[in-house]
């Protein structure tokens, strides 16, 4: 691996990591879903540091360079994510239709027996 | 009448699919505590949970979504707040924590402890499972990053004074696990453990099903030992 695309990666890595944590500073982002995040920015980070590894996989597959498997793989495991991400999102717009639904009924009741209530207020 | 509830706990029992044992939960906490208040959150449960508690006239907060138990107990500190509860704590619908001991981790919080903890291993040695490993490497990464010993960290059993409570709803990292407790000693906080003894699960399921463990440490470990540095103190 040439050292511009190593020093790119260290690049990436480092702001993946520091933009992530000041979401979580500023309570914009969960920790659960940072997790995977974080990983990925070290993952990087540690291959940029020892590309023999990456050297080693490349030559192993039979990778015509070892820039080609990181971004193979790296294109594989974002499309994972992508897709996981889409199902969390369906999960949850669900989740948030149904609890609208719910509170739309509840308050229907309520302003029904506020208006009882109010027609016979001995009882 | 206004009550004044600001040195009153409130128990809040987050209930999944828990049918079979609230009843027997609740009872024993009626008998065990009759002067304490509690409230059960039905977490979207599939089965009768909530109209068990509604025959019985159990008070409950009845999420029409699951949420997880994050979400549950979140739901019962934000009525323990609205009420202006002084403190409030939690204790599984599924009769794992006894409630025989809610008086002595009261007493911890009232002469000046923020967080609670009812420990399983505080003063013991003994129990290797595959629980135990969890909890000690939470134990060991906790103590390497703050210093203190904690011999419980995952258990459930926490009593969190007034001050905290509002931060379960305002914070959205704020979660009743064992990260927050190394969050919550970074911060300053008092936490004390407390010497309870819990039974094994009656019956239903734990939040925490195996196939999640290995996820659940490896986000507790990461959240504890690098990104709780990074959050503002």
């Amino acid at each position: 691996m040439s050292i511009t695309i190593r020093i790119c990666l260290v690049l990436v890595s480092i702001l993946v990591f520091v933009f992530m944590m000041r979401r979580i500073q500023k309570e914009k982002l969960l920790i659960a879903d940072a997790v995977f995040w974080i990983i990925f920015s070290l993952c990087l980070l540690i291959l940029s540091v020892f590309p023999q590894i990456v050297i080693f996989f490349a030559d192993l597959l039979g990778f015509y360079s070892a820039a080609n498997l990181v971004m193979v793989v790296g294109i594989f495991i974002l499309l994972v994510k992508l897709f996981s991400m889409s199902l969390h999102i369906s999960h949850t717009e669900c989740q948030l239709r149904q609890t609208i639904e719910e509170l739309a009924i509840a308050e229907k009741r309520i302003r029904e027996m506020e208006g009882k209530l109010q027609d016979n207020p001995e009882k | 009448m206004e009550l004044d509830y600001s040195d009153r706990l409130l128990v809040i029992i987050p209930a999944y699919n828990e049918a079979e044992s609230i009843q027997k939960t609740v009872t024993e906490l009626n008998k065990e505590c009759p002067n304490v208040d509690y409230i059960v959150v039905d977490d979207g449960s599939l089965d009768c949970t909530a109209a068990v508690c509604l025959e019985n006239g159990y008070p409950l907060l009845q999420l029409p979504v699951n949420l997880g138990l994050s979400g549950a107990f979140q739901a019962g500190a934000r009525y323990a707040n609205r009420m202006g509860y002084g403190y409030c704590m939690q204790l599984d619908a599924d009769g794992q924590h006894m409630p025989q001991y809610i008086p002595d981790m009261l007493k911890a919080a009232r002469q000046g402890a923020d967080v609670v903890i009812g420990s399983r291993y505080y003063g013991k040695h003994k129990e290797h499972s595959m629980r135990r490993v969890g909890g000690k490497l939470l134990q060991g990464a906790i103590w390497l990053t703050t210093g203190k010993k904690i011999t419980d960290p995952t258990s459930g059993m926490r009593l969190y004074n007034g001050k905290l409570i509002a931060d379960f709803f305002k914070f959205p990292n704020f979660d009743p696990e064992p990260d927050m407790i190394a969050y919550l000693i970074h911060r300053g906080y008092a936490v004390q453990e407390v010497e309870v003894c819990m039974r094994e699960r009656l019956v239903g399921q734990s939040y925490l099903r195996f196939g999640r463990v290995i996820q659940y440490m490896m986000r507790m470990m990461l959240s504890i030992l690098l990104i709780q540095w990074f959050r503002k103190g």
